[in-house]
């Protein structure tokens, strides 16, 4: 796993874990908000306060892109995000090859797709909308 | 059962297509044990929106009037708002009514944590209980499936006791409400407990606990839908930018939370100090919230937000190895100012049991400070207090009644259901110090120095409650609202001025409650109505405008006021202390002064069509509000 550069960053100390970037993620990506459907994950940790928060790193080897059966995976040539394209079967690949699990698989609607960020086409919507500064890009 | 298993979640009303809602409510009939499922009540939708409103509209319809609050007809709902859920700032509330034990009122009360938008999630609205369980029980809630279970094993436990072990049976990813001692005690100050937030006043504790019903947990993974995204982008980002351009609330709140309020309380002399004997504290250099903060030796401070808030107000102290919980204005007021208490060691121990047994920390400092009164002037003793020397600014002692009265152990027997009962059974001149308005303690605003508190504190349905609305962000601090017609700064020592402009206050901090977001949003009147409108529109695709806004607030509170004037509620009921209206006030830019209760009452009855000896709207008001039916019903009772 190589971290690329241009991507979310996270500082995990100021995080509160109100869970405003999930709620904006699923909102921008499908229109509907749902805890599942994000490219951020926010999860409380055991002590009081502390928040583990995981995003793509944009990786420069592109794990997740060697790892899918279909070739789907790619980065997008405007914005440098890793993205899933079109043709996609939902097989998880990908979210069991990435390091450090910034792939979700989700069920809903009867459908199985993966869910990782693609930095909103190049402006993310979740850093803005954070009310600790705890993302940057 | 309803239909509302499909993913669709369409309700129809008025013709459009309302998304936001989930349509579907849950009622449990503890009783019997049986578990139905139907779709929301549309005329509960559209004219009361959601939330607060909801629930209700749910006592009004569907329970008998005259419901003793811990039987098994009350009513016990827990009621989300349509934008619950969603990233509309801190749109994370979830209001919880019922008749109240406290005031025999309507109750509504609401709570943050991350329980509501959960419930969302799993794809309903309210969850509604009636009956009474023979033993103990929970409701387990994930996704469709639904259960009562066995919750004998959690009898006796605290609140965050009982959280871990629901969580370890369950997993960690189910959301927890539960209740501590004082609700299974039936404790009339006892709150619902959700991951150090409460729905804290009016005692839904106790309710809660006469149902045998001590823990909902909830899991979802399911959608909120939005009607229209691109909207709802653009008028959240707005309604972001609308706080984030408040200064205080940006500032101070962001960074100390709530207790950044207490110094320029004490400044404006709001600040209730001894059981309001005081309005400014002599020693409030030492409960500034930078004394606890920067005391990084004894404390440290953790910050965990409710669902997709932008303020974060809750802090989390802890205090060498004990969690204390949330600190908060409200707390730090009760158990520090109001009882002359400036240590922040007992402070935080008071607040600490308060959150483990599970009761309201203002009505718990409140009664305190009743009782540090009632002692000093020789109405009770050592014999009332288990030998404990309750003068004013004893901290020790403070904590250790606190926890006696969460566990009704020994003395705390006699205040565990609040100052008011436990006047009544003290007898005496004890009631001329219950610093109380329908049973249910002032909260820690001194009406002395602003005016709309007054009719805050008076008027309020569920007993006195700073929250409908808080006003003196208008009167006392000086601020301006242009989006409600508040143009020009109000005297906050009038009474006699018109209180038109405290009316749509009023009903604009009621609409968050229908709405499921926090009062946080208003409280400092940053979002302004027009955007919650805008909000709801993008949501739910239902047009709306800040005016049809308020009035579902309006609606909402006549049911509140038909209900209560049923059970007996009137004119002689919105007054305040007597104190408030004999004892001038000692100190700060309210010196001297004393609240004019009968031409305030006036006023705001004048502002709000309310009869004048009823206190409820007139028939023509009611009229208006399309409410003819419910006017029907009550104008024919005489009291």
């Amino acid at each position: 796993m190589k971290p690329g550069v241009i991507k979310i960053n996270v500082n995990k100390t100021v995080c509160q874990g109100c869970r405003t970037c999930e709620a904006v993620c699923s909102l921008a990506h499908t229109g509907a908000v749902s805890p599942q459907t994000r490219g951020i994950q926010v999860k409380e940790l055991n002590e009081l306060g502390k928040f583990k928060l995981t995003v793509c790193q944009q990786c420069s080897d592109m794990v997740c892109a060697q790892a899918c059966p279909v070739g789907c995976i790619n980065r997008n040539s405007y914005s440098g995000a890793v993205e899933i394209q079109d043709g996609c079967t939902g097989c998880g690949a990908c979210a069991e090859a990435c390091p450090i699990g910034a792939i979700v698989m989700v069920n809903l609607d009867r459908e199985t797709k993966p869910y990782k960020c693609d930095l909103c086409g190049g402006l993310p919507e979740c850093v803005p909308a954070c009310p600790r500064q705890a993302l940057s890009w | 059962m309803c239909t509302c298993l499909s993913q669709a979640s369409i309700i129809m009303v008025g013709g459009g297509m309302m998304k936001g809602y989930k349509d579907c409510v849950i009622n449990v009939d503890l009783t019997e044990g049986i578990i139905t499922k139907e779709k929301l009540n549309p005329d509960y939708i559209k004219k009361y929106m959601g939330g607060e409103g909801y629930g209700i509209a749910l006592l009004w319809n569907e329970m008998p009037h005259d419901a003793e609050p811990l039987s098994p007809d009350n009513i016990l709902s827990f009621n989300t708002g349509p934008m619950t859920g969603t990233p509309t700032p801190s749109a994370s509330r979830t209001s919880v009514c019922f008749i109240s034990p406290l005031t025999n009122t309507i109750g509504a009360s609401n709570v943050g944590s991350h329980f509501g938008a959960e419930l969302k999630f799993a794809g309903y609205d309210t969850v509604a209980f009636k009956g009474k369980s023979q033993k103990p029980v929970y409701l387990y809630i994930d996704e469709q499936k639904v259960e009562l279970r066995d919750a004998s094993k959690f009898w006796g436990m605290n609140t965050r006791e009982t959280t871990d072990a629901i969580k370890e049976e369950l997993g960690k990813d189910f959301k927890v409400c539960c209740i501590g001692q004082a609700g299974e005690k039936l404790s009339s100050l006892a709150c619902i407990f959700s991951d150090d937030c409460f729905a804290g006043r009016g005692g839904a504790g106790a309710v809660m606990g006469s149902k045998y019903l001590k823990a909902i947990a909830v899991r979802g993974t399911g959608k909120v839908e939005i009607a229209d995204k691109d909207a709802f982008m653009a008028v959240y980002k707005d309604a972001y930018q609308q706080l984030r351009s408040e200064a205080y609330t940006w500032g101070p709140v962001h960074g100390y939370g709530t207790p950044a309020w207490v110094g320029g309380s004490n400044d404006c002399g709001i600040l209730p100090t001894r059981n309001f004997i005081q309005n400014q504290f002599e020693k409030i250099e030492n409960v500034l919230p930078y004394q606890l903060w920067n005391n990084t030796d004894k404390y440290s401070i953790r910050r965990r937000a409710c669902y997709s808030c932008q303020l974060g107000c809750h802090k989390y102290v802890v205090m060498g190895d004990t969690e204390v919980g949330e600190m908060e204005y409200e707390t730090l007021a009760a158990y520090g100012p109001r009882c002359g208490v400036d240590d922040y060691e007992s402070i935080c121990m008071a607040g600490y049991y308060t959150t483990i047994y599970g009761f309201d920390t203002i009505s718990g400092g409140a009664t305190i400070s009743a009782i540090m009164e009632w002692y000093e002037k020789g109405i009770i003793n050592k014999e009332h207090t288990d030998g404990l020397e309750m003068t004013f600014g004893n901290g020790p002692a403070m904590v250790e009644m606190t926890r006696k009265m969460g566990l009704r152990e020994g003395c705390g027997d006699l205040f565990a259901d609040g100052s008011y009962a436990a006047a009544k059974r003290i007898g005496g001149k004890a009631m001329d110090y219950v610093m109380a308005v329908k049973g249910m303690e002032i909260s820690a605003t001194d009406p002395r120095g602003a005016s709309s508190m007054t009719i805050a504190f008076g008027t309020s349905e569920r007993g006195a409650c700073h929250m409908r609305p808080y006003a003196a962000t208008i009167d006392a601090f000086g601020y301006v609202f242009p989006d409600l017609d508040i143009n020009e700064p109000i005297d906050p020592f009038n009474d006699a001025e018109d209180k038109t402009w405290l009316k749509a206050i009023k009903e604009y901090f009621v609409v968050t409650n229908l709405a499921g977001i926090c009062d946080f949003n208003v409280i400092n009147v940053e979002m302004k109505a027009s955007t919650i409108a805008e909000l709801y529109t993008a949501i739910t695709g239902i047009e709306i405008d800040k005016f049809e806004l308020l009035r579902r607030a309006e609606r909402t509170i006549a049911l509140e006021r038909a209900l209560n004037y049923e059970r007996g509620f009137t004119r002689k009921d919105d007054r305040l202390p007597k104190r408030f209206m004999t004892e001038p006030a000692i100190g700060g830019p309210p010196k001297g002064r004393v609240v004019d209760m009968e031409t305030a009452l006036d006023k705001f009855y004048e502002a709000c069509s309310f009869d004048m000896e009823k206190g409820i709207p007139t028939p023509e008001k009611f009229e208006e509000l399309g409410m003819a039916d419910v006017a029907e019903q009550i104008y024919s009772l005489n009291y």
